[in-house]
């Protein structure tokens, strides 16, 4: 099966060029894709949530919170 | 206020806030407490997925493209589109010694009323049974306190008996019974209502809390209105209760009332799942989903921690059908099976078991010997009785000999009715049963052997007490105690004469 590697960044204020530059690169580098949709996610309060296929990559503030509240 | 944030700061040092990495997905359908979720790759089977913030659900169908879950709690906010995530974590159920007393569901969640249950570790459902090497044969008796099963069909410790019969024949009574004579005996219970109707539970409840019983018993209850997911993890729940207090070396009885609702529930979920369905359209797992349960029933050897775990599953026939599916399934598991009727029931036969279809495949290692010195004879008794009972029907002439055997077969099996809540000590039964195999019940007309019964075990302890003290501490009828049983029941039988014909 092809894994779905469709890639969506949520953030809260959009990405500035040079973010999205680093971005590019960094799934370039891990996942062989430098497309990906842009989603504005007030709820994630601060931070980047990224999202490969089915795999989460939660760098956002509210799931540093919680985590705080489940630790 | 630097203290409040050193405090704080303390608090936090032992945190560690990092990029988290989830395999998550989103539900595309959601009905019948089954959810179809796309993504979700890392999923295992069986694991528990998080839907929403605080529903858990089950992951039971891994298909190409899709997870099939089942919502282990109601929850009626899901919605197409919600994210799902896995935990990791395999389904289990937080226990303790503090759970002995109680009723709970499924997830170990108090159903009592009561404070909820203090976890002290976590016990998965699903667990392979223990292997051969580990195991041990099985040697010591279960005492039911029911006259008929302990002397004919004898139940050993880490064995795996069937109770069937119709519905109204006193298949629970059975348990319930077996329950209530563990008083002292140093085995934990566990009843698994699968099924049954909420006031059937609070009324059991209530029965085992009267009489004591609850001391040394737990409830796991999933009721008709609870989903069919609770209702097919209950027995699981049971069984993992159960292997908690065997890992300590206990010996635990559970009672599983009754497999086919639970069969049923299964059934359920299955054709939900859009599994295929096979013969009375059970899917085609539906023999696994019981013999992996009943597997867990075992006798472990002393260098394995000892303790056992010994199932009663109870099975519910239609029509006396038991070559209907799972009847069949589950009589070809297990060790034996007690087999009620309702003819039997009906004409007064309590309980209404069917001595020539029951059998007990392991439990004759371990009946006590003194039960086996009389059970032999009247198996004999009353196979002879069954014989010449059907075929006296049609002569009215009968010979001494044939009128002998008959009136004694009368007498031992009226000797073996028995109300269910009211067990009997094990060395009360065996001198019971003595003096009706020997003939001191034959002048005793049929309609007062319970009179008798009753009378004569009074006597015996008031006027006797050696007798009884003796089976009980020798675990065999010795001849002096032989000797003084047939003096005292001859001495009895002078004493009350207006019971004899």
């Amino acid at each position: 099966m092809a894994k779905n590697t469709s890639v969506i960044v949520e953030t809260v204020v959009p990405l500035s060029t040079q973010q999205a530059q680093t971005l590019k690169v960094m799934l370039k580098k891990s996942f062989g894709t430098e497309e990906y949709t842009t989603e504005l996610n007030p709820e994630i309060l601060g931070g980047v949530r990224v999202r490969v296929g089915s795999t989460l990559y939660d760098a956002s503030l509210r799931g540093k919170l919680e985590q705080l509240r489940t630790s | 206020m630097t203290d409040f944030l050193s405090e704080i700061k303390k608090q936090l040092a032992g945190t560690k806030l990092e990029i988290t990495k989830q395999s998550v997905g989103t539900i595309t359908n959601f009905g019948d407490g089954i959810a179809t979720i796309s993504g979700l790759d890392d999923v295992m089977l069986g694991e528990l997925v998080l839907v929403g913030k605080d529903t858990f659900a089950l992951a039971l169908n891994l298909k190409k493209d899709n997870v099939g879950v089942v919502l282990l709690t109601e929850n009626r906010d899901i919605r197409a589109g919600d994210t799902v995530q896995t935990t990791g974590r395999l389904l289990s159920i937080g226990v303790s010694d503090d759970i002995v007393g109680r009723v709970v569901d499924p997830l170990g969640r108090a159903l009592d009323g009561k404070a909820p249950i203090v976890v002290k570790t976590y016990q998965p459902l699903e667990k392979v049974a223990p292997g051969v090497i580990t195991r041990k044969s099985v040697t010591v008796p279960l005492q039911t306190g029911i006259k008929a099963i302990d002397a004919m069909i004898p139940i050993g410790r880490g064995q795996r008996e069937l109770i069937i019969g119709d519905r109204g024949t006193g298949k629970s009574s059975i348990g319930l019974g077996t329950i209530l004579n563990q008083r002292g005996q140093n085995v934990i219970c566990v009843y698994v209502a699968i099924g049954q109707k909420r006031s059937y539970v609070a009324q059991t409840t209530a029965l085992l809390e009267k009489t004591g019983s609850m001391d040394y018993t737990v409830v796991v209850a999933a009721t008709a209105s609870d989903s069919a997911t609770s209702q097919f993890l209950a027995p699981y729940a049971g069984v993992a209760i159960a292997e908690y207090f065997l890992k300590q070396g206990k010996d635990v009885l559970v009672i599983y009332d009754d497999l086919s609702k639970h069969a049923v529930a299964y059934r359920e979920i299955s054709l939900l799942l859009r599994r295929p369905s096979g013969r009375e359209a059970y899917p085609g797992d539906v023999f696994y989903l019981h013999s992996r349960l009943l597997e867990r029933a075992c006798r472990l050897d002393e260098k394995y921690g000892g303790g056992s775990i010994t199932a009663l599953p109870i099975i519910e026939t239609q029509a006396s059908d038991v070559s209907a599916f799972i009847p069949t399934n589950v009589i070809s598991i297990t060790d034996g099976q007690i087999y009620l009727e309702t003819d039997l029931f009906n004409s007064g036969v309590k309980p209404a078991i069917n001595v020539g279809l029951s059998v007990s495949r392991v439990g004759s290692a371990a009946q006590l010997k003194a039960m086996k010195q009389v059970a032999g004879k009247m198996r004999l008794d009353l196979a002879q009785y069954r014989e010449l009972a059907a075929f006296a029907q049609f002569s009215s002439d009968l010979d001494a000999k044939t009128k002998a055997q008959l009136d004694r077969g009368a007498r031992v099996s009226a000797i073996l009715n028995q109300d269910w809540d009211k067990p009997m000590p094990v060395e009360d039964q065996v001198a019971v049963i003595y003096a009706a195999t020997n003939g001191y019940l034959d002048s005793v007309s049929l309609e007062k052997t319970r009179v008798w019964e009753e009378l004569a075990l009074m006597y015996l302890k008031a006027d006797e007490p050696t007798i009884l003290k003796s089976i009980k501490a020798e675990g065999k009828i010795i001849e002096d105690t032989e000797k003084t049983l047939q003096k005292a029941c001859t001495a009895f039988n002078d004493i009350h004469s207006e019971l004899h014909l």
